[in-house]
């Protein structure tokens, strides 16, 4: 049994799918790719398949990875060709490997945002803050969460009516920082609803900020 | 493209994923390399529309010719609306995401009555004039099909064309007499015309209807050359017809998300109640060869792990053993699951149950219609009592512990006696559980009757009855309750207000049409979803427009009245359904075609006997 890692891009039409709904999707491509793929031994035998990440609905992403086993040894190009086949056009494998790392080394996430509004004064305002405090839902309910030491602005421009930002967001399972958080702070600040944006993740880093592998 | 606008709401909505596309094999093309821009639009919400076989079928058909791109449309949802309208979003294309307003044709099905509003809402949010006389252009053509245009009446001002029967063949010369119509430069009137002259295609406003004091129909004469009588198509040979090789495979889950293949087009049995048992004839199979291929290489292109055999009874398709002995051959290998949704109580085997079971166990459904023998004669249901317990018994010695009986209530002639045979039925099945000696221990039995408010339907035996009111359901709902004493027994019941409404939308005529604007203009669409539907401001609309509900839906019809669907031809004759509304009431039973040709005449579309 050989345990793979599959890196693949979520883009354009396919950010509107859930978590479930790409879980679905991608089994359904594995099993029309033909390749032999472990399954669960359980009472309901099921096709192994590890996410390191969740991704937020509505958000783009070039790095996403999710874990199988093969039954047999399979050139990586080809285990690669054979799902891509199988994968609608949004979603597509840009990478097999063997898992280097283990998900939970997973710390940071770099996001490339695109806001359609001319926020860059608010922006440096909010982001001048000794303190950016908002509040974060989870399953155990909300809490109160300060911004400032768990994002990094690694860029900031604005062309025309649009803001850019590079930002690089705490990630994974012990600190985890969706980048609507500080979104919503900033149109929040500004007053407004929220204008046409776009988020993709383009990076997932370990804490010493080398890239997941 | 709305790309950008949509981008801007779909985070807002419930599931976005229904109104973005994307999906796995679905088709995108090249605008202008097409001649033929095609919206097929399933008047209900996406999860209910993307299991629809027919759309699957049609979608593809028309996609494998390179000058046509059909595109599916679906209603939105509330939430979705409310965005699209509030930021000016006309109703789109999946695939291209372009507005539909400007497609050279539009075509709906019409699975059910309760879909009539949510035409009209689509056709509005396309930016488009409900009313076919307001849209003047030649494009786009507002077609509908689907089992509803038997009796389109309700639908006849807003619809342009209605095709009757299968659609493979008629949706494809209507689409090359379009083309050419756009080529030589005709008017919408002059492409009507010579659509109509296409065998199964009804341009209603080529028909003028006119009325008795009594308000039953006095006439309906044909104008603009169109025929007196429109026959409907169908596919004569059925094992040679296009079938798709692959589906949209939906990203959300979808109410039948898996693989389908229809073994087998019309029914054997004549139910007098069934409308899809008549106006389907005449009963035509596919060869297991074909439909094995037909499986598999749905299961390669979509990765499906589950088949459905579909028809209206698979059980009575001739090779069923035969049939799922070839695909098991690499169903059980793929694990990849049978279904047989649709199983007749009087041929359920063991062998057939184990075959069905291999690879996973799904629920049973049986449906015995109604609770005694009297009754079942009348809507010639011919299964019996004994029938009923052996195959429950058969499948609780197989293992089962829950059984689910549909039956039906406001049959004609029924009587109290007749609704607590089906709390004695279920009683029974009950007893049978526990008769078994083999039972698993310490598990009890669950059955689940469902019984549904009779609905009287064109081109039945029983359109000439009047339907139950609903103090009479009611009564019949109250009786079932106190008669039930078992735990075992859980009873669903059908809310009788939309069973009625139904029944005067399916018999209605053509003054209905103000009736079904008024309602969706006072706010109705997604009928059949309760949380949409408001029986008030349906009353609102007859009351606007002087029309009683009861003269559609509880008044008996004489053999001899014209009624608003007498100048369509299903095949089956009229002479058939008066001989069979006879004997029902005289509790007599017709045999099976299989059995014997009960002289239909549906058999005329096929040019020869339906069986050797």
């Amino acid at each position: 049994m050989i345990n793979i890692r599959i890196f693949f891009a979520k883009t354009g039409r396919a950010k509107y799918i859930s978590h479930l709904d790409l879980n679905r999707c991608m089994a359904r491509a594995f099993q029309r790719s033909g390749l032999p793929l472990w399954h669960t031994e359980g009472f309901n035998p099921h096709l192994y398949m590890t996410y390191a990440l969740a991704l937020s609905l509505g958000f783009e992403s070039t790095c996403e990875s999710v874990d199988v086993r093969l039954l047999q040894e399979i050139p990586f190009e080809e285990v690669k060709a054979r799902i891509n086949a199988c994968l609608p056009r949004d979603i597509q494998v840009t990478r097999v490997a063997q898992p280097v790392m283990k998900p939970e080394r997973i710390a940071w996430g770099d996001y490339l945002v695109e806001i359609r509004a001319p926020l860059l004064q608010v922006f440096q305002e909010l982001m001048a803050q000794d303190q950016i405090l908002v509040t974060k839902k989870s399953k155990k309910g909300e809490q109160q969460v300060d911004l400032k030491p768990l994002v990094q602005v690694l860029d900031c421009q604005q062309r025309e009516d649009t803001l850019y930002l590079t930002l690089r967001c705490a990630t994974g399972i012990h600190t985890n920082i969706n980048p609507m958080l500080l979104l919503d702070a900033l149109f929040q600040r500004q007053g407004m609803e929220r204008p046409w944006f776009s988020v993709k993740r383009v990076a997932i880093l370990t804490e010493s900020l080398e890239e997941f592998l | 493209m709305v790309q950008e606008q949509l981008e801007k709401i779909l985070l807002q909505v419930q599931k976005p994923a229904r109104y973005i596309g994307g999906e796995l094999n679905s088709v995108v093309k090249d605008p202008k390399m097409v001649k033929t821009r095609f919206a097929f639009c399933f008047p209900d919400l996406y999860e209910v529309g993307m299991s629809h076989l027919g759309m699957k079928i049609l979608y593809s058909l028309k996609n494998a010719r390179e000058d046509i791109w059909c595109e599916r449309v679906f209603a939105p949802g509330d939430d979705m609306e409310q965005l699209m309208r509030k930021n000016g979003i006309p109703l789109y294309g999946l695939e291209s995401l372009d507005p539909i307003t400007n497609f050279d044709m539009i075509g709906f099905t019409l699975q059910y009555e309760m879909c009539f509003t949510t035409v009209l809402n689509m056709l509005d949010l396309a930016g488009l004039p409900v009313r076919s006389a307001d849209r003047k252009g030649l494009w786009p053509i507002v077609m509908a099909g689907g089992p509803c245009t038997c009796n389109p009446e309700p639908l006849a001002d807003f619809i342009d064309l209605f095709v009757l029967g299968e659609g493979e063949e008629v949706n494809l010369e209507l689409i090359d007499l379009h083309q050419r119509a756009k080529a030589e430069g005709w008017t919408k009137e002059q492409y009507l015309e010579q659509a109509a002259q296409i065998q199964g295609v009804y341009v209603p406003a080529f028909y003028e209807v006119a009325y008795q004091e009594d308000g039953t129909i006095q006439s309906i004469t044909p104008t603009h050359g169109a025929p007196a009588v429109v026959h409907k198509r169908i596919i004569r040979d059925l094992d040679k017809v296009y079938y798709p090789e692959s589906f949209v495979v939906p990203f959300v889950e979808t109410v039948h998300d898996r693989a389908l293949i229809e073994v087998l087009r019309g029914c054997i049995r004549g139910c007098r109640f069934c409308q899809a048992g008549f106006i389907y004839r005449p009963f035509r199979e596919k060869e297991p060869g074909t439909l094995n291929k037909n499986g598999y290489d749905l299961c390669q292109s979509t990765g499906y792990d589950e088949i459905s055999l579909s028809s209206l009874s698979t059980s009575d398709y001739s090779q069923l053993e035969t049939l799922l002995d070839e695909m098991l051959t690499w169903s059980e290998r793929d694990q990849v699951s049978l279904s047989l949704p649709s199983l007749r109580v009087d041929n359920f085997s063991q062998s057939l149950m184990e075959k069905v079971q291999k690879v996973r166990k799904s629920g049973l459904t049986f449906a015995p219609e109604a609770g005694t023998q009297r009754l079942r004669d009348v809507i010639n249901k011919n299964v019996t009592e004994e029938e009923v317990l052996h195959t429950c018994r058969t499948a609780f010695e197989g293992g089962y512990t829950s059984v689910k009986l549909y039956f039906m209530m406001g049959l004609p002639t029924e009587t109290m006696e007749d609704i607590d045979g089906i709390v004695h039925l279920a009683q029974k099945v009950v007893d049978a559980y526990y008769a078994n000696p083999n039972k698993p221990k310490g598990k009890g039995v669950q059955v689940t009757v469902s019984v549904a408010c009779f609905v009287p339907k064109p081109f039945t035996p029983f359109q000439f009855e009047p339907q139950d009111t609903k103090e009479q359901f009611q009564q019949k709902q109250k009786r079932l309750l106190e008669v039930v004493s078992s735990k075992k027994i859980r009873i669903n019941y059908h809310d009788s207000t939309t069973s009625v409404l139904e029944a005067v939308l399916a018999r209605g005529d053509r003054r209905l049409c103000p009736v079904v604007e008024e309602a969706w203009r006072l706010g109705s669409r997604l009928d059949s979803w309760t949380e949409f539907f408001s029986m008030d401001r349906w009353e609102q609309a007859y009351q606007k427009f002087g029309i009683d509900p009861a003269f559609y839906a509880s008044r008996r019809r004489s053999y001899e009245e014209i009624l608003p669907w007498s100048h369509l031809d299903y095949g089956v004759s009229h002479a058939f359904m008066v001989r069979e509304n006879r004997r029902a009431h005289a509790n007599l039973t017709t045999k099976n075609c299989r059995q014997q040709c009960s002289g239909c005449g549906a058999n005329k579309l096929l040019g020869r006997r339906c069986f050797d």
